[in-house]
């Protein structure tokens, strides 16, 4: 497939675009606090629920604070907890998977034991357990979401590990001298990453779910600061007054989600083996492929 | 058959074990002193000796494991403790709000079922038309969505614009359209999507090709044959989706004031209601434990495959 790159190639134009789409966002939510015109989280009570204006392009909060300005800033906690969470538990759950497979025998049964337990909570019923137990704030909430969510990667890895444990390269690497941590890290994460990948790459979407839920249930980011979840939470209550509460932060977390699970999907379907272009109308359709999204 | 379930069941225990000392090792860790809240509750001075003396009348000065014990002991007779707001025993809090959750996440299941498994059908059976085309769209933007942001809008169109839904639930059956359909939303999108895949595969095997061959009627064959088996994909979505229920109701439910057990723990969790949260934590883990058992053993039931196989070996 890849030795001529080809122009058109739908499949890596797709990948190219939301890549670009996502970086985009990363640098709006780097740049976004230097570029805001209002401080976002400056009162002024002789301008409380505005509408839109040139001075507030979505209009001011029930406290005065302009929203455009803590929609803007608020990117950065919601998406970069997001991503820092998702490089937790990717990190952690690979990191389990990989050793207890490796190693196998009782820790391996032991690691696999402590998962079945955690994945016998509800996902989010543990999670507000835990936030509730350790009160709110955004550290607690990131550990919060980080122990719950690491026992997909850690089963996934696990797996990966399994199939390719008894191929013959393996015994190869063994044979020529490797030390174990060498092969864990030459041999055989390069070879189990990529699944691994996409579900991280997917999950993004579901971690800023998760942060901004938390923070809507007042378990997370603390009022004054602008988070997403926050501001939807604090709004809920005065949007009769100006929609804007909701509408604005509601559509820049929906929007930034779905970028993210498109680029998931795009970054799934690249790094598929697909087949060459010669076999390429024989191939099975592409929606029969397995849904992994949401 | 038995030997299954028999297995399954010996699989459980260690899986229960560990829910309880999760469970009482947050609680053991937590911060609050339930010495210190006794002795402020009786209205007695919090001193160093008093502290002491209340902690071994409540047993809090043994070690973890015998506490744990004595909390496991009382946990098969049904008491979870008495919650520290109210003063009432756990169960009978959770009693009065388990039904709710109960009932709200029944009418989602319902609701996602009557809305996915024809338009999942639909979208495969016109594959790469417009309405299958307009129907991917829509479940994708339905997917994407957080349970909060549907809610939130829902109230807003529904219930502020046209007026046609109270805002706040008040338990009866027409207030619960709007939360059901915010728990739902996210899910039929994503049993749209999956059973339209299925139906896909399936229509794709080579039983299919050899009905058609043979005279058999389209729409036998899609009925009879291709939903009939495509239907074991739908169970397994259902187990897993019961875990993604009962936590979504804590969020539909704060929106929406609905009396269940989401509320209930998130105005635990705001007074420091320990043994509410608890008890919270608890129950969701059993349900959730034991329709992933039911949905385990009703697969196994459906698939004469795997039944067959086992019962042979």
């Amino acid at each position: 497939m890849g030795i001529v790159p080809k122009v058109a190639d739908p499949v890596k134009f797709r990948f190219l675009f939301f890549s670009a789409l996502s970086l985009f966002i990363f640098a709006g939510a780097i740049a976004g606090p230097y570029l805001v015109p209002h401080d976002p989280i400056k009162t002024n009570f002789g301008l409380v629920n505005l509408p839109p204006s040139w001075e507030y392009p979505f209009g001011t909060d029930r406290l005065g604070r302009c929203l455009f300005s803590r929609v803007v800033c608020g990117a950065q906690v919601t998406i970069f907890s997001s991503l820092l969470l998702v490089g937790i538990i990717f990190a952690f759950g690979t990191a389990v998977g990989v050793v207890s497979s490796y190693v196998g025998g009782r820790l391996d049964t032991l690691c696999m034991r402590v998962t079945d337990i955690v994945l016998a909570f509800p996902d989010m019923v543990l999670a507000i357990a835990v936030a509730g137990f350790l009160g709110g704030g955004l550290t607690n909430a990131i550990i919060t979401l980080s122990c719950v969510s690491w026992t997909k990667y850690a089963r996934l890895a696990r797996s990966q590990v399994l199939g390719l444990r008894d191929q013959t390269f393996m015994e190869a690497a063994k044979l020529a001298g490797n030390t174990t941590p060498q092969i864990i890290f030459r041999h055989i994460l390069p070879n189990a990453m990529g699944p691994l990948v996409v579900t991280a790459a997917l999950d993004i979407g579901v971690m800023m779910i998760g942060v901004a839920g938390l923070s809507f249930l007042g378990l997370g980011v603390r009022p004054p600061t602008p988070e997403w979840g926050a501001m939807l939470n604090d709004g809920r209550n005065y949007f009769q007054q100006y929609p804007g509460t909701i509408f604005f932060p509601g559509a820049a977390i929906f929007l930034s989600i779905m970028v993210f699970n498109l680029f998931g999907d795009a970054l799934r379907d690249f790094m598929a083996p697909r087949p060459a272009a010669a076999v390429g109308d024989k191939a099975k359709p592409k929606a029969n492929r397995i849904e992994a999204n949401v | 058959m038995l030997k299954y379930i028999y297995r399954r069941a010996l699989q459980l225990i260690p899986i229960l074990i560990g829910i309880t000392i999760i469970n009482f090792g947050i609680m053991y860790l937590s911060p609050s002193d339930p010495a210190e809240r006794e002795l402020v509750l009786r209205g007695m001075m919090v001193s160093q000796e008093t502290l002491a003396a209340m902690r071994a009348d409540m047993g809090l000065d043994q070690p973890f494991w015998i506490q744990y014990g004595r909390w496991v002991k009382n946990l098969f007779k049904g008491d979870l403790g008495t919650s520290f707001a109210s003063g009432r025993p756990v169960m009978v809090e959770i009693g009065e709000c388990l039904p709710y959750t109960l009932s709200l996440a029944a009418t989602a299941i319902i609701m996602t079922m009557v809305v996915s498994i024809p338009l999942g059908l639909l979208s495969a059976v016109r594959q790469n038309g417009i309405l299958d085309y307009l129907i991917r769209v829509l479940t994708f933007v339905g997917g994407t969505m957080p349970g909060f942001l549907v809610g939130l809008l829902l109230i807003y169109v529904f219930g502020l614009r046209l007026k046609w839904q109270p805002v706040i639930s008040d338990g009866s059956w027409s207030s619960m359209v709007l939360p059901t359909i915010t728990l739902a939303l996210a899910m039929t999108c994503k049993y749209i999507r999956q059973i339209r895949a299925a139906i896909l595969e399936e229509l794709d095997k080579e039983y299919v090709w050899g009905a058609r061959a043979r005279g058999v009627k389209e729409k036998y064959i899609l009925y009879r044959n291709v939903l009939k088996n495509s239907m074991l994909t739908i169970i397994t979505l259902l187990g897993i989706s019961i875990g993604y229920l009962l936590g979504g109701t804590a969020i539909v439910e704060i929106i929406f004031t609905w009396p269940g057990m989401g509320k209930l723990v998130m105005e635990a969790i705001n007074m420091r209601d320990y043994p509410i949260v608890q008890g919270y934590v608890i129950w969701m883990a059993v349900i959730f434990v034991s329709v992933n058992l039911i949905t385990d053993l009703s697969y196994r039931l459906l698939n004469p495959r795997i039944r067959l196989s086992e019962e042979v070996a």
